[in-house]
């Protein structure tokens, strides 16, 4: 097990590489040059190309990469070209906000969806098998937003239950119990619009995932022995089932992470997705780059996670 | 006379399907007595693990329904208990081992977990009483190193060993009966007689009852003292086992025997039964096996057989009934 875990981990480090050359080459693919937004349009040329020296501009591409990599390595992402301030400044200020809100609707996906998937499957071809597949159809059809604003139009506008955007209320007492209130109040709304397609998809898999699992022999064998019907679902099917829904682990961070830039807009949030869409507007090329680096690395521990999540469940990947 | 165990009367399982319902098991009977090894032989499809999963309630409904009959065990019909109480005898008084030892166990829990299951959920043991009987039980199948061994997953045993796994399992609470469902089919030759031993040696040690079903007339000889000949979702011969290979009544069961090459003899060709088990959508009217069988009048186009005996067999075919033209009975007159 340990073994299988330092190997996942050394696999990951050349995928770091990757990510980040693809990140710089992203950035020099986009039109413009930072330094055009950044210095007065009067100024000379020859200002310009003094101030692309000192930045290391002028240098090949590749020394560049490597430059900017060595920086990243000593924990430096660069600076914002308007207010420069230190990328990893801003991320970290945006970081607990989306990690809150990605992590809840992460969790709200697989605590509900899993042992809805787990009804649907055993209840097949039922009025409630037919209701959820429903239901989760809807789920991954709507767009993020437009749930986002009608949950806002019912439960803030109309009746009144929570907070319309935002992580707190100006001025309210954030100290201990009535803090977690008031944060909870406001993450409601965001982590639900953001959880739905992905609960939806866990269910959906769960479901399948069971169906085909309830056919195996040792699932007869399990209720040959006199097991209670909740013994052979929850400890024999189940613990199966699972095996590919933690594929659904992995895959569901970077989705949850893309979500959050539009339910983060939707229900102004202060996380990383709001900076990012400013970012992009204000064509702040150091913070998009942080951003798309910090995002990678998110999702590739994500991925990380499911594969060990995976080795845990089946004895089969532990021990080969 | 001993009293049956187990007696199964005018079982009828049916399966739903897009063209109708059609019987699987249709008016099978048995008794099954203490202490015996009963085989039923068939071929693929006649109804055999059928009728074994619908004593143990195990037929998937839908699309499966016991429609009628009786299963009776120790005076008491199973088929009119709560799924609850037939819960609580699954495993516990009657218990059955399948055929695939490789899909039988559940590959994300190790063998001891699986075992000790049965001991917690019948026994209500604590999880180390448990541990130690499953230890205790895969020591008398004769598995090497019963506590490493206990803590492996099933993909880290070989097939022979799985299968000695199952059967631990089975036995675990001592059940009454056993139904072993082709215990050996997914076995190599060698393994297979190592199998068939531990069963012959358990078996003694415990008394249980065995309900042997196989299509495997070598399996039967070495184990049963009593056969069942199962064709198309019917018991179409009763006997014991000697006279099953000595004096086969039914013309199917003969086609069965025929069709095992010999060791003394050389032959270019086995030997078939021709034609393939009717398809339980369209069975012929009148003796389900005439479409295959030598011997065929008219008659057995028109009725179906009834049970008849015939020395200490009892079989279902007209041949052994007054009803047939008598150049061609073979019973003798002195």
């Amino acid at each position: 097990m340990r073994q299988y875990i330092i190997r996942r981990l050394l696999q990951a480090v050349p995928i770091l590489f990757g990510i980040t050359l693809l990140t710089f080459l992203i950035m020099q693919l986009a039109p413009g040059n930072p330094l055009q937004t950044m210095i007065d349009p009067t100024i000379s040329m020859e200002e310009i190309n003094m101030a692309e020296k000192k930045l290391g501009m002028d240098q090949p591409k590749i020394i560049q990469y490597f430059n900017w990599l060595r920086e990243i390595l000593t924990g430096n992402l660069g600076y914002s070209v308007k207010t420069g301030q230190p990328v990893a400044k801003l991320i970290g200020e945006r970081l607990p906000a989306t990690l809150l809100l990605t992590m809840s609707a992460f969790f709200i996906s697989f605590i509900i969806g899993v042992p809805l998937g787990v009804y649907s499957a055993t209840h097949k071809y039922s009025a409630g098998d037919y209701s959820m597949t429903f239901l989760a159809f809807l789920g991954i059809s709507i767009p993020n937003f437009f749930f986002g604003l009608g949950l806002i139009y019912v439960f803030a506008l109309k009746l009144g239950w929570l907070p319309t955007s935002g992580m707190a209320t100006i001025g309210a007492d954030l100290s201990g119990f009535n803090g977690v209130l008031v944060y909870a109040r406001h993450l409601v709304m965001p982590a639900i619009v953001l959880a739905l397609p992905n609960l939806a998809t866990v269910m959906r898999f769960t479901r399948s995932s069971m169906i085909e699992v309830l056919l195996h022999d040792f699932i007869r064998t399990a209720k040959a022995k006199g097991l209670t019907h909740r013994r052979v679902i929850y400890k024999h099917a189940l613990r199966n089932a699972l095996i590919p829904v933690v594929t659904i682990f992995g895959l569901s961070i970077p989705f949850l992470f893309g979500g959050a830039y539009i339910t983060e807009q939707v229900f102004n949030w202060p996380g990383m997705g709001s900076l990012g869409i400013q970012a992009i507007t204000a064509r702040e090329y150091p913070i998009v780059m942080g951003l798309n680096l910090f995002t990678s690395i998110l999702v590739l521990m994500g991925n990380l996670i499911a594969d060990i999540s995976y080795a845990f469940v089946d004895p089969r990947i532990r021990y080969s | 006379m001993r009293e049956p165990v187990l007696e199964v009367k005018g079982l009828e399982t049916v399966f739903k399907t897009e063209e109708g319902s059609v019987p699987a098991v249709n008016g099978l009977d048995f008794s099954l007595y203490e202490g015996e090894t009963l085989g039923i032989v068939g071929e693929s499809g006649c109804g055999k693990s059928v009728a074994a999963l619908s004593i143990m309630g195990l037929i998937p409904s839908p699309p499966g329904r016991v429609a009628a009959g009786q299963i009776m065990y120790r005076g008491e019909d199973l088929l009119g208990f709560s799924e609850e109480r037939m819960r609580r005898i699954r495993g516990n008084q009657i218990s059955m081992i399948f055929q695939e030892p490789m899909t039988a166990l559940n590959p994300v829990y190790t063998v001891g977990n699986q075992i000790e299951e049965t001991f917690r959920q019948h026994r209500n043991m604590s999880k180390q009483e448990a541990f130690q009987k499953s230890v205790q039980m895969l020591e008398l199948v004769g598995i090497p190193l019963p506590e490493q061994r206990a803590g492996e997953y099933p993909h880290q045993l070989s097939g022979g060993m799985r299968q000695r796994v199952m059967i631990a399992m089975a036995l675990a609470c001592r059940p009454d009966v056993l139904i072993a469902d082709e215990p050996t089919t997914a076995l190599d030759v060698t393994i297979q007689a190592q199998i068939l031993n531990l069963m012959k040696d358990l078996k003694k040690q415990f008394g249980t009852t065995i309900m042997l079903i196989t299509h495997d007339l070598g399996v039967v000889a070495e184990t049963a003292a009593n056969v069942i000949v199962m064709y198309a979702g019917e018991a179409v011969e009763y006997a014991g086992v000697e006279d099953l290979f000595n004096a086969p009544r039914h013309p199917y069961t003969e086609g069965l025997l025929g069709s095992i090459p010999k060791i003394d003899e050389s032959c270019e060709m086995l030997t078939t039964i021709e034609g393939v088990v009717p398809s339980l959508m369209d069975m012929p009217e009148g003796c389900r096996f005439h479409p295959r069988c030598h011997y065929k009048k008219e008659l057995c186009t028109q009725k179906a057989p009834p049970l008849v005996e015939s020395g200490a067999s009892r079989v279902k075919c007209f041949k052994y009934t007054d009803q047939w033209p008598h150049r061609n009975r073979r019973t003798i007159s002195p």
